[in-house]
């Protein structure tokens, strides 16, 4: 079991930095809403750190850098035939408000998915998008049953509250030179927020 | 080495379970079940879903102010069995209240009036209302101070304007009676 956990001030400016260029002349991007780059060429700038956070060696399993300006739906990032279980996200920039990555209690064991909650189904090419909310798949682990807590929603009021129905956890500052790990399989998405932000998601295998 | 650190003062600790580590400068902040908090009570008062919302407003208020006033954060996560932590860098000594009862605030920190102004021109900035903001939540060294405990942190309101006022008055003052002055044209 991975417990969430934060470090902040962790990844130096200068490796910021030579992540930030990396990303802004990379010139194209996988996807036009997400602006997606692998973090393939740089991960070595970062796995030694991580691994000395989590306090063991990791073997890196993918990632990628991503921007965007609208917040990230819930989602699962686990795949089981790559056994991914470790997930970073790496907080780069951000233009206006401090924006919040929110990571559930609540746990999906399959292959990745993202819920199109309140919205028509999504069309995503790795995290599969679904019809409704989390609390209508009774697979899921660790369900609360009751509404979400008036705190846990203050981060996220571009949803109905009836969509996050069962659904309780924590919010994370996306604050750049820091560094957050969870456990994949931990249902997670992005705060409301304005601006533009900039991160690093990575993946490690379980071993 | 951490050590658990309790105090007979009430308002240290009240929430959580405090360790600190002198030589690292760190103070780790637990919140569970079992915890044992100042005056050896337990946190039996609040339940560990409001102990939670405590913590993750301390992250949220003193990662969005970004200043040199305040204690920078080092690490903040959950423990198993709905507990959580955090821990907090610069950790570096006693309060302000007890320097101030030690006669030597104006000694160890000459210029203490125009710092508390510039933190409340940043509480200002982010429009928010620190309750506590009291000498016993703030700390320094080397004649730099620093504010921290965000649990009760807020946006401001009318209703709160009249506590932040009697922080300012009753509390504050203690530094220097002219600081009310100028610190009441921030809130």
């Amino acid at each position: 079991m991975i417990h969430t956990t934060q470090k902040f001030n962790v990844i130096s400016d200068e490796i910021l930095d030579t992540l930030i260029t990396h990303y802004d002349t990379a010139g194209s991007y996988d996807t036009a809403s997400m602006n997606k780059l692998s973090s393939n060429l740089v991960e070595h700038l970062v796995t030694p750190i991580i691994a000395a956070i989590a306090d063991r060696e990791l073997t890196y399993a993918g990632g990628n850098f991503y921007k965007h300006a609208v917040p990230y739906l819930p989602h699962t990032d686990y795949q089981p035939r790559d056994d991914n279980t470790l997930n970073v996200v790496i907080p780069m920039q951000y233009t206006k408000s401090l924006p919040n990555l929110i990571v559930f209690d609540q746990m999906w064991e399959q292959s990745p998915i993202t819920w199109s909650m309140h919205h028509k189904v999504q069309s995503f090419t790795v995290n599969i998008g679904v019809k409704g909310c989390p609390y209508e798949y009774s697979s899921i682990k660790n369900l609360t049953g009751k509404e979400i807590d008036h705190t846990l929603f203050q981060y996220l009021t571009h949803f109905p509250k009836q969509c996050l129905f069962g659904l309780s956890g924590s919010a994370y500052p996306f604050a750049p030179g820091s560094v957050i790990l969870f456990d994949n399989k931990k249902i997670h998405c992005t705060s409301s927020f304005t601006g533009v932000k900039l991160g690093l998601s990575l993946r490690y295998r379980n071993r | 080495m951490f050590e658990l650190y309790r105090t007979t003062l009430m308002g240290i600790g009240s929430a959580a379970e405090v360790w600190i580590d002198k030589d690292a400068k760190l103070c780790k902040k637990y919140y569970r079940p079992d915890s044992i908090i100042a005056n050896g009570n337990t946190t039996k008062y609040h339940s560990m879903e409001k102990l939670s919302k405590f913590f993750n407003n301390e992250v949220q208020w003193s990662t969005a102010l970004k200043s040199p006033h305040v204690l920078q954060l080092y690490e903040y996560g959950e423990l198993p069995e709905d507990a959580g932590y955090y821990i907090l860098q610069e950790y570096i000594g006693p309060d302000l209240l007890t320097v101030y009862l030690t006669g030597q605030l104006h000694t160890l920190y000459p210029d203490i009036i125009e710092q508390v102004e510039h933190m409340f021109s940043i509480l200002q900035e982010h429009n928010i209302y620190k309750l506590n903001s009291t000498l016993c939540n703030m700390t320094g060294a080397n004649g730099k101070i620093k504010m921290f405990d965000f649990k009760y942190t807020q946006c401001r309101t009318p209703k709160n304007h009249a506590k932040e006022k009697y922080s300012i008055t009753e509390w504050l003052t203690k530094i220097d009676p002219s600081i009310a002055d100028r610190l009441l044209k921030y809130i």
